[in-house]
């Protein structure tokens, strides 16, 4: 019986015990099956659970998975069996059956909606204290503890129709566009297609649906263009029919999960209807169930969900359902209808197989504590109550089409009188729905606008010629639906729940109303209706109706709440997919980085996804003591470093001296080949962008380098104004940053470094002077050798293809073993810097600063025209005042080295009146000179210089003098040496 | 996630460009001519249209050329073409 496979038996483990189930089936049909219907404890109320749909709308099967796929809020009924798989309930503490919190259930006249906005926002917004306690009552699963042992991954398909559904409808529309040579994606998340003819028994062409099912399914595995997954929810529709589809378990052994990214030139929504429970007294007992989920778990799964059944309904389609059961084997004792006058052709099928129907009836009590034992019906005609001995109760409100996909793709679904619900409104997108999810419940028609919605889908595309196909199915009455969203009672304490998932009554929502909430969208935040697990599935079109029923308005003036991705939950391993550790984050190296990592470097992340040696430290050599050796070697003998890191574009073109003029401050008409010159960048407003070295390779080309942060941010700017402002201008720029590895020679002994090493030009003092830029050969390597510095140290900068950067590398170390050459890592580079007060465009100039603030507004050329940033550098604002300043700062405590971001307060402050006027951009222990030193940014500091300042660690205060930032070598004679 | 129809390249995922700013600002040809008013609104005064605005777009990830792009605020409906286009 049923679609499991009996030959494959299962082990399984729910709440500590053992059970077995068979592959095909579900968590749920597998406990079902074993007779466990008590799967669980509600949120609020810890009143006792039991499953109650078999599908993604599941409010209370909600379990944990426990071992390896540690997984927390896994729906029993969409969770495919496997073997060895362990579960538990997600509340219910001890344990489900017996639940010390179920007092709150005793206590829910005290606790109604909106409790917590009531009740603990006083005193002065405690909730961040109460919320310690509530959130460990509260809640659904535990977060895993750790990392995902599965693998994820996106992929990428392009189609011309995406179908959303392989249920009748679905395969209709996907064997129409098919069979018109459309590429068609059709996508369902169950394990294999049919949607709800697979818990049925419909017939389709004079045969069992399922066989139809079958041989459409054939017909489309031998089309190459048509691709079916299964287990596929498609979760989020965007913008131009970008559909978002999540696969689950794609393959058991290597892929937990795929995010498929979508872009289909026609989209059908072939997403069905979900039944919707009725709204009694105690309808969240276990064993109240959906009709539809008692016919499901005994066609498709084999499984008796119970002996004795009633059926309570509103609608005709339930009758079908009722008889269903009743062959499956399962004692109908009767039928409750709401209504007066049920379809009198169904209501002699039933009496034919011996089920009682009850008109002008409804289920006034449910007995039994933690499994329904029996129910109490009230008979309107003659006004009595009759009761019923049944373990299961089979509800249906109606049915709501899964409109969810068509909202989020910017339609307005639309109340439909005929079936008491939404259906999809205006297409916005190039999408159609069809079948019951626009509200087309009955087989024969669901399949033929489906077919249509498929062939109209692919001749949109250009795919015409579909064969005409007719579907016979056995004749439907329609569905008769009195919408009635709040069964009446008597009993004043009964509670009737709307949300199972978020325990909210139709009581809560009639206090919401009562107190003012009209907009659905309001009721919903207030009440938390719709804002559990199942976003609603089961629970919002009763939140709707009874909303217009309480307020005497149209249910579709009140309208729908907008429904936002994901139709069903996401897991962050699908979302983040391969962009994980390494790969989301992944290291740029230079061809030096490997020297580095065998010889000492300790490297950390610089920016721009470079990692860099801090520092090369010898064995057992501490940070403090590797810094200053290095440092020591670049003022005392020689230092070499890798400046690969740094951006570098190449400027071409007839206009490139016009075009350097405009990006920055200063002229560069006078600037002759073979030299190169500091320029500072701004941006438009006045702040700075980036400050670095240009070189004028030939009469038509330069390369800029900019700092190894900014290097993308530089060259979008650049572009920007080329393509956008200045198009007249004949420039073209290259990035070339890892084209070249740049190695700096520096210190006194670094020309004799460089001879040794062997080179092809004069580079004597007077022959290649400060600033010089050319073409010659180092170590016998074709090199660009400039003299830029960065140390204030006399120093070479050698530019190499990458390709030789290490073998460069390696011959300047050789030739440098009898000078001390000495590795110089970022940090040290960094000391170097500050003693020299070479600004670092983004620390002294933070975004905020502009070229006054660091000091350098004698960069600026006022005679050469206009330039980025002119306009807004020369506004008043922009030049002194109480802007920050950068100065030097030399703390009076020799010991004291004030570390990067401690902030300055005026001279005889307290730490308790402190007020800032500045902060401390980077500070060191100098080596050279044997004392703190520290750059700053100080609010007028210009005009303090010379006066004493304070520093506030946050334990003490130590006095600071300000200086000019600079604090060794101010004329620069080493540099120019 | 929408799509812009590259002039170069054909339809392309909006996340394979940049953005660079609406296009019928162009920068003052003599800033120093404005008052700083005038200057100040050319600068920080970011137009939020509502409905066809012409915008600069940078194909960063493809062809790498800058192409002005129509696009409706509205439904994000799109139209690219080139810049030699746009400028006749």
């Amino acid at each position: 019986m049923g679609r499991v496979d009996r030959s494959r038996p299962i082990t399984f483990r729910f709440n500590g015990q053992t059970y077995s189930g068979f592959v095909g089936d579900t968590l749920a049909s597998a406990l079902l099956a074993n007779g466990v219907m008590l799967v669980g404890r509600s949120i609020k109320y810890h009143r006792p659970r039991g499953i109650m749909s078999a599908g993604v709308e599941e409010t209370n099967a909600i379990v944990q998975l426990l071992g390896d796929e540690d997984e927390p809020n896994v729906v029993a009924t969409t969770l495919p069996l496997y073997q060895g798989l362990e579960a538990s309930s997600v509340n219910g503490r001890p344990d489900s059956r017996f639940d010390a919190r179920a007092i709150n259930d005793v206590l829910h006249r005290f606790i109604p909606a909106g409790f917590y906005y009531k009740t603990f926002m006083w005193p002065d917004n405690r909730w961040d204290w109460y919320s310690r306690f509530i959130r460990r009552i509260a809640g659904w699963g535990t977060a895993p503890q750790k990392a995902s042992g599965g693998r994820y991954e996106h992929r990428y398909h392009h189609c011309d129709v995406l179908v959303v559904g392989a249920g009748p409808a679905g395969l209709a529309a996907t064997l129409a566009a098919g069979r018109a040579g459309a590429r068609v994606l059709l996508v369902d998340n169950q394990t294999e297609a049919g949607g709800s003819v697979l818990g049925s028994s419909a017939m389709i062409n004079s045969a069992p649906a399922m066989r139809w099912v079958e041989s459409a399914t054939t017909e489309l595995a031998a089309m190459p263009e048509v691709v079916r997954l299964t287990e596929a929810t498609a979760v989020g529709y965007y913008k131009q029919n970008f559909v978002t589809v999540l696969e689950q378990r794609p393959d058991r052994h290597w892929l937990r999960e795929r995010l498929w990214k979508v872009r289909a030139r026609r989209v059908v929504l072939a997403t069905g209807a979900i039944e919707r429970p009725l709204t009694f007294p105690d309808n969240d007992k276990p064993g109240v169930m959906l009709a539809s989920a008692v016919t499901t778990y005994c066609f498709r799964y084999g499984v008796k969900p119970g002996r004795t059944a009633v059926v309570f309904t509103n609608n005709n389609r339930s009758y079908r359902h009722a008889i269903e059961i009743a062959e499956h084997g399962i004692h109908v004792a009767a039928i409750v209808d709401l209504r007066k006058s049920p379809d009198t052709g169904l209501c002699e099928e039933a009496l034919a197989r011996g089920i009682e129907v009850l008109r002008s009836s409804h289920v006034v009590s449910v007995k039994g504590s933690h499994r329904v034992t029996g129910v109490g019906v009230a008979i309107a005609t003659d006004k009595s109550i009759r009761e019923f001995h049944c373990d299961l109760l089979a509800v249906s409100g109606g049915w709501d089409p899964a409109v969810h996909l068509h909202s989020q793709s910017g339609g307005k679904p639309v109340y439909d009188e005929s079936i008491a619900s939404f259906i999809p409104g205006k297409s916005v997108q190039q999408e159609r729905p069809a079948g019951a999810c626009r509200g087309e419940l009955r087989l024969a028609k669901a399949l033929a606008d489906g077919y249509a919605a498929g062939a109209e889908a692919a001749a949109l595309c250009g795919h015409v010629g579909v064969p005409v196909e007719s579907f016979d199915c056995p004749a439907e009455p329609c569905l008769g639906i009195l919408p009635v969203w709040d069964v009446p009672t008597a009993r004043k304490a009964a509670r009737a729940f709307v949300d199972f998932n978020n325990d909210v009554t139709s009581k809560d929502i009639r206090l919401a109303v009562r107190e003012g909430y009209r907009s659905v969208e309001l009721v919903k935040r207030y009440t938390t209706a719709g804002m559990g697990l199942d976003q609603g599935k089961s629970s919002n079109v009763n939140v709707i109706g009874l909303i217009a029923e309480i307020s005497a308005t149209p249910p579709g003036t009140v309208g729908t709440t907008t429904y936002r991705p994901a139709y069903s939950p996401v897991s962050f391993g699908a979302m983040a997919g391969t962009d994980n550790g390494q790969l989301i984050f992944p290291w740029r190296r230079t061809p030096i980085t490997d020297w580095f990592i065998a010889n000492g470097g300790h490297l950390d992340e610089t920016g721009a996804l470079f990692r860099r040696p801090l520092y090369i430290a010898k064995p057992k050599e501490t940070a403090s003591d590797a810094i200053e050796r290095e440092a020591l070697a670049v003022r005392n003998a020689a230092g070499i470093y890798d400046s690969t890191p740094l951006g570098k574009i190449s400027i071409k073109g007839p206009d490139a001296v016009k075009f350097l003029n405009r990006v920055y401050t200063n002229a560069w008409d006078k600037l002759p080949v073979g030299r190169c010159k500091f320029g500072y960048m701004l941006h438009d407003d006045g702040r700075l962008l980036d400050d670095g070295v240009t070189f004028r390779l030939s009469e038509e080309h330069y390369v800029m380098s900019t700092g190894s942060g900014v290097a993308d941010i530089v060259l979008r700017h650049l572009e920007r104004l080329l393509h956008c402002e200045w198009p007249d201008l004949e420039v073209y720029l290259t990035p070339v940053s890892d084209q070249f590895a740049v190695i700096c020679v520096c210190g006194p002994q670094a020309r004799l470094v460089m001879q040794q090493a062997g080179i092809d030009i004069d580079i004597s003092r007077e022959a290649f002077r400060f600033f010089d830029t050319g073409f010659c050969k180092v170590a016998g390597l074709d090199a660009r050798l400039s003299r830029v510095t960065y140390t204030g140290e006399l120093s070479f900068e050698i530019e190499v293809p990458s390709r030789n950067g290490l073998k460069l590398w390696k011959a300047l170390m050789e030739a440098g073993a009898d000078y001390g050459i000495t590795p110089v890592g970022s940090d040290t580079s960094m000391l170097l810097r500050t003693e020299k007060g070479f600004i670092a465009a983004g620390l002294e100039g933070d975004g905020h600063a502009n070229i006054h603030d660091v000091g350098m507004g004698w960069v600026v050329a006022s005679d050469k025209g206009d330039f980025i940033g002119k306009r807004s550098t020369e506004r008043d604002i922009n030049a002194g005042g109480t802007r920050p300043q950068v100065v030097g700062l030399l703390p009076q405590d020799p010991t004291f080295v004030p570390p990067k971001g401690t902030p300055i307060i005026e001279p005889g402050e307290t730490c308790e009146s402190r007020e800032s006027i500045g902060m401390v951009t980077i500070g060191f222990h100098s080596p050279a000179l044997g004392y703190p030193i520290a750059l700053a940014q100080l609010s007028d500091g210009r005009s303090r210089l010379g006066d004493t300042v304070t520093l506030y660690t946050g334990e003490r205060t130590v006095s600071a003098r300000v200086c000019e930032p600079v604090f060794l070598d101010p004329d620069g004679e080493r540099m120019r040496s | 996630m929408i799509y812009i129809n590259c002039p170069h390249c054909g339809e392309r995922n909006e996340s394979e460009f940049v953005y660079g700013g609406n296009a019928d600002r162009p920068r003052p040809a003599d800033p120093d001519e404005l008052s700083d008013a005038a200057w100040c609104d050319y600068i920080y005064t970011v137009p939020n249209i509502k409905g066809w605005a012409r915008e600069f777009w940078w194909h960063v990830h493809g062809c790498n050329r800058w192409i002005t792009l129509l696009r409706d605020s509205r439904t994000d409906e799109v139209q690219a073409v080139t810049q030699e286009a746009d400028r006749g």
